[in-house]
């Protein structure tokens, strides 16, 4: 497995990088700008309106540091077995396998923070 | 607005639509939710803007480690900032924010209302309703199923877990409070210690306040409703909301002393048997004197006759 989807390797590049209140950290960097994509893209598939796309910008500005630490979902796989897409192999990190559930409820997983 | 220098007398509109583009080529694809067409126009020039941050981060062209993604993911992040907060009152955006209750607990002001006093006097300290605040455990915004957005009281309940020299003395500090734009005001707080109130199956804030107020509540009416505990309810209040918020407890004893609490207001609904309909987010009455033995109990630290701030107090708290 790439070291870019070992859950392990990003938890603790990401634990480390919150301890140290790294700005220059790349995952936290790239989670910013993904979550401000994201609502870039809303606002255009019009889901979220233009003060909505505002709250999100600013929350992401303003997030404290521990904000961005990582939490672990432990997902039962029998909740969501029927739901599971496989990720194509050209969009994946590595050879190993790779899912998305592009529905996750809540309640089908728990959090755990080491 | 942008600082990048090929952006320069673009509209707004095309900025983000430009930046939208240049970091979605640059970001992981996982393919969940629905897809946004590209304006093919904008392609070549979210490639230039890419350049140009490579240049001005002394990138070469190609660099794709993660040392150079995150100074360009860095860079194109502000330029998201800039174009979408252009000339937005960011006062606005924060008072929004904190009315829904998304403010991250350190930007919140604390006000400290009319009821500090009874909270001071029942051994909880500025500074502990600060840490709760600020560092709960647990923490739930009450929101109405009827009420509209500007009668919602706005109300939160957080929780901190304290441990004492002694387990004995170990105890879950609730805390109550409105929220009125990036401001949070303390309306009641209460210890509720582990050695006498049974919190084992506690799992959010409010098993919490029930808990407590199964131990130290008592019956009271408000309305048409007796009960000694109501929580999200829309209930007839029979009178207009000033009167009918005035809680009468059932049977009080001589000498005791109740700090009756209510959150909640009027609904647009009226009830066709007649009265008005309130929905009531939160409502007990704390039997303050059994209250502070068991403060006592637990030597928690308290002025000499604690019972005399709760003389001539209102009886409702929103």
């Amino acid at each position: 497995m790439a070291p870019t989807s070992n859950p392990a390797d990003i938890y603790r590049d990401l634990k480390r990088a919150v301890e140290r209140r790294d700005r220059h950290n790349y995952k936290i960097n790239e989670q910013k700008v993904s979550l401000k994509t994201l609502a870039l893209r809303w606002e255009i598939n019009e889901q979220i309106n233009s003060e909505q796309k505002e709250e999100i910008i600013y929350l992401i500005d303003n997030a404290d540091f521990t904000d961005w630490r990582p939490l672990l979902y432990v997902i039962p796989r029998i909740f969501v077995e029927s739901r599971l897409t496989l990720v194509p192999a050209n969009k994946r990190a590595s050879f190993g396998l790779e899912y998305i559930v592009p529905d996750l409820k809540r309640s089908e997983f728990d959090i755990v923070e080491l | 607005m942008s600082n990048l220098l090929i952006l320069q007398h673009k509209s707004q509109l095309e900025i983000s639509r430009v930046l939208f583009l240049a970091s979605s080529t640059l970001l992981p694809e996982a393919g969940i939710g629905k897809r946004t067409e590209f304006d093919v126009n904008n392609i070549s020039v979210a490639q230039a803007v890419l350049s140009e941050i490579r240049d001005r981060c002394g990138l070469r062209e190609g660099d794709m480690s993660a040392a150079a993604l995150s100074k360009i993911y860095s860079v194109l992040s502000e330029e998201i900032s800039l174009v979408v907060l252009e000339g937005v009152d960011l006062n606005k955006i924060k008072t929004r924010l904190g009315n829904k209750g998304d403010l991250h607990p350190s930007q919140y002001k604390i006000v400290f209302g009319q009821q500090i006093e009874m909270i001071e006097a029942l051994g909880v300290t500025k500074s502990h309703l600060e840490s709760v605040i600020r560092h709960p455990n647990a923490s739930i915004d009450l929101a109405p199923q009827s009420l509209n957005e500007e009668r919602d009281p706005r109300v939160s309940v957080k929780v901190k877990f304290i441990n004492a020299k002694r387990t004995e003395n170990n105890y879950a500090l609730f805390v109550i409070t409105q929220r009125a734009g990036e401001f949070q005001v303390v309306v009641g707080a209460f210890r509720v210690y582990v050695a006498d109130v049974p919190l084992k199956n506690v799992s959010e804030p409010m098993d919490v306040v029930r808990a407590f107020v199964a131990k130290y509540g008592v019956p009271f009416r408000l309305g048409t409703v007796v009960s000694s505990f109501i929580e999200r309810e829309v209930i007839n209040l029979h009178q207009p909301l000033e009167a009918a918020a005035k809680i009468d407890v059932l049977h009080p004893k001589s000498g005791k002393i109740y700090w009756p609490l209510f959150a909640g207001d009027l609904t647009r609904f009226t009830d066709p048997q007649g009265g008005v309909l309130g929905e009531v987010l939160l409502s007990f009455v704390v039997d303050v004197s059994e209250y502070i033995q068991t403060l006592h109990k637990h030597n928690v630290s308290l002025p000499a006759d604690p019972e005399k701030f709760f003389k001539h107090r209102p009886h409702k708290v929103s």
